[in-house]
């Protein structure tokens, strides 16, 4: 930041810089921002690809529920989230949770111990948490279709192995990519004026995004009654932040510092949005005194 | 029977009520009526200085696919106007002078403080920057009411299959291996717009997609929000616009989703 200025400000007071109009504007700085760097990231098949059989049609169903969960997938959501509202380009986009990446990594251990995570409790889990709804049955066409997709995405991808581009890209960054740096502390103050500056134009102004005239979310809301719930892996401040890093604003994925997205999912957390449904009504009573 | 009239009676008033408030609420207000009315006269004859609009841009305001002038019915009033002020305005005296970014993608610099978070935005035209400082602030405002307010049908192009195909995938997904996403995203499913900022590309001609997405990448045209758009434009190759631009020109406003 302060690197531009000081050329800005060189640049306007050198004396050999007379005013002079030119047809070009400038380029507004200099500083260079790290992106996925092509080549070090699986690419998952391309549509046209999708096997014309009954597991090709699987697939295209999970495509379908994947990125219009909220007619799709109706009875299991809660809230009018879709799977591609946070898992972008239909799931593809590496450092934004791709499927291609999760498949190989289940089953693991889970947060508890003896817990183990199989793909599809966690897509339960999802379902659960961050659409607010009801967790899809093992043997559910929606299900089937979910792991159907991921499965695809996944051809030839390498199971069992840490890939580039995987979760939000902190475990294993691309070369190039910004180090995230262990939770710093985000100031929910400083955070509302970088939302105002830089999310406020897709999320709006309320953080209640732009919804589709058919259902569903352009841009997801951020908080409120039709967010994802404090249960959610998001609503944990180191986790929101790493995704903020990689891939907001749309398009510029790396080019928040790490104390800038801190400081982003600081503000965005503080906001109100419904509570973890493990939690009952009775105890987040009690906890409240 | 004497109860059932009052209640007979009731809902006929309620519904009077209903349907005069509906009225009044979907009304246009006149000030707007005035405006596309200045902006249908000025867009068909022009005055002195201004030529009429139509004679590039059609006489409904649909374009000219083979000359590459855009469509501007249907599009957002509040896009237009501010299209309209950002052609307008002068570049600001600056005192050094930059080349043009290289075409080179591998090699271009990723240039992360938009000139447009530091100023109002410039865009540049031989053609239209003229036309627009002629215009009066009321003027651009009718232009605006105006054209916003036309219906637009796409008219549908010859395109290679492959192409569409190609156009298809960049348009929904983007290219995600270098972080770049798709056009609906953010331009709205079926690209019919989403608001003032992100303005409609369905049924662009395709020569004013591809010349629009060079300028961006030039730095010619620099008046997005966040320099979201010079963000994808600077990811794409001469192959990639010429895709898309064919997608895109060959979707209509009523385009069935995928």
């Amino acid at each position: 930041m302060n690197g531009w200025r000081a050329w800005v400000l060189v640049l306007l007071t050198s004396p050999s810089a007379a005013l002079t109009p030119v047809d070009a504007p400038l380029p507004g700085n200099l500083v260079e921002v790290p992106v996925a760097a092509p080549g070090e990231v699986f690419i998952p098949p391309a549509m046209v690809d999708i096997p014309e059989d009954k597991q090709g049609d699987l697939v295209k169903l999970g495509r379908r529920i994947f990125i219009d969960t909220v007619n799709q997938a109706r009875r299991y959501g809660g809230n009018q989230l879709s799977c591609a509202n946070c898992h972008l380009s239909e799931g593809r986009k590496p450092n934004a949770a791709p499927m291609w990446a999760a498949w190989g990594r289940y089953p693991r251990m889970g947060d508890t111990p003896g817990e183990v995570k199989t793909f599809e409790s966690q897509v339960q889990d999802c379902f659960h948490f961050n659409l607010n709804g009801q967790s899809p049955p093992l043997d559910s066409p929606e299900m089937q279709a979910l792991v159907a997709y991921s499965q695809w995405l996944a051809s030839d991808a390498p199971t069992r192995a840490e890939l580039p581009g995987q979760g939000f890209g902190a475990a294993a960054p691309l070369a190039g990519a910004p180090a995230i740096a262990p939770a710093a502390a985000g100031s929910a103050t400083r955070g509302q004026g970088l939302y105002r500056a830089q999310c406020l134009v897709c999320h709006g102004s309320d953080g209640q995004g732009v919804a589709k005239r058919g259902g569903g979310y352009h841009f997801p809301p951020l908080w409120g009654a039709a967010s994802y719930s404090a249960g959610s892996r998001f609503a944990r401040p180191a986790v929101l932040a790493a995704y903020l890093q990689a891939n907001m604003p749309l398009g510029r994925g790396g080019s928040l510092t790490p104390q800038q997205a801190a400081d982003l999912a600081a503000y965005v957390l503080a906001q109100p949005r419904p509570g973890d449904p493990r939690v009952g009504l009775m105890q987040r009573l009690r906890s409240a005194q | 029977m004497k109860t059932s009239r009052w209640i007979l009676a009731g809902a006929a008033v309620l519904g009077l009520g209903i349907a005069l408030a509906a009225y009044w609420q979907a009304r246009t207000p006149p000030e707007i009526v005035a405006a596309r009315k200045l902006g249908a006269e000025l867009s068909q004859k022009g005055r002195d200085g201004v030529p009429a609009c139509a004679s590039c841009h059609g006489a409904k305001g649909e374009g000219n696919a083979a000359a590459g002038f855009p469509r501007l019915a249907g599009l957002n009033a509040g896009y237009l106007a501010r299209q309209l002020r950002d052609f307008g305005r002068e570049a600001p005296l600056t005192g050094a002078h930059f080349d043009k970014i290289a075409r080179d993608y591998s090699k271009t610099p990723r240039i992360n403080l938009p000139y447009s978070m530091l100023t109002p935005g410039l865009r540049q035209d031989a053609v239209m920057s003229p036309i627009a400082k002629a215009l009066k602030a009321a003027e651009i405002e009718a232009l605006a009411q105006y054209y916003g307010a036309l219906d637009f049908a796409a008219k549908p192009l010859p395109g290679d299959p492959e192409t569409l195909e190609r156009g298809e995938d960049l348009a929904l997904r983007g290219k995600p291996e270098y972080g770049v996403p798709g056009c609906f995203s953010c331009h709205g499913q079926n690209a019919v717009g989403v608001g003032a900022v992100f303005p409609a590309l369905a049924g662009q001609p395709p020569q004013y997609i591809i010349e629009q997405l060079n300028r961006w990448q030039a730095g010619s045209r620099d008046n997005d929000e966040n320099g979201l758009m010079r963000a994808v434009a600077e990811w794409m190759t001469e192959g990639d616009k010429h895709a898309v631009a064919a997608y895109l020109a060959n979707l209509g406003p009523q385009a069935a989703p995928q």
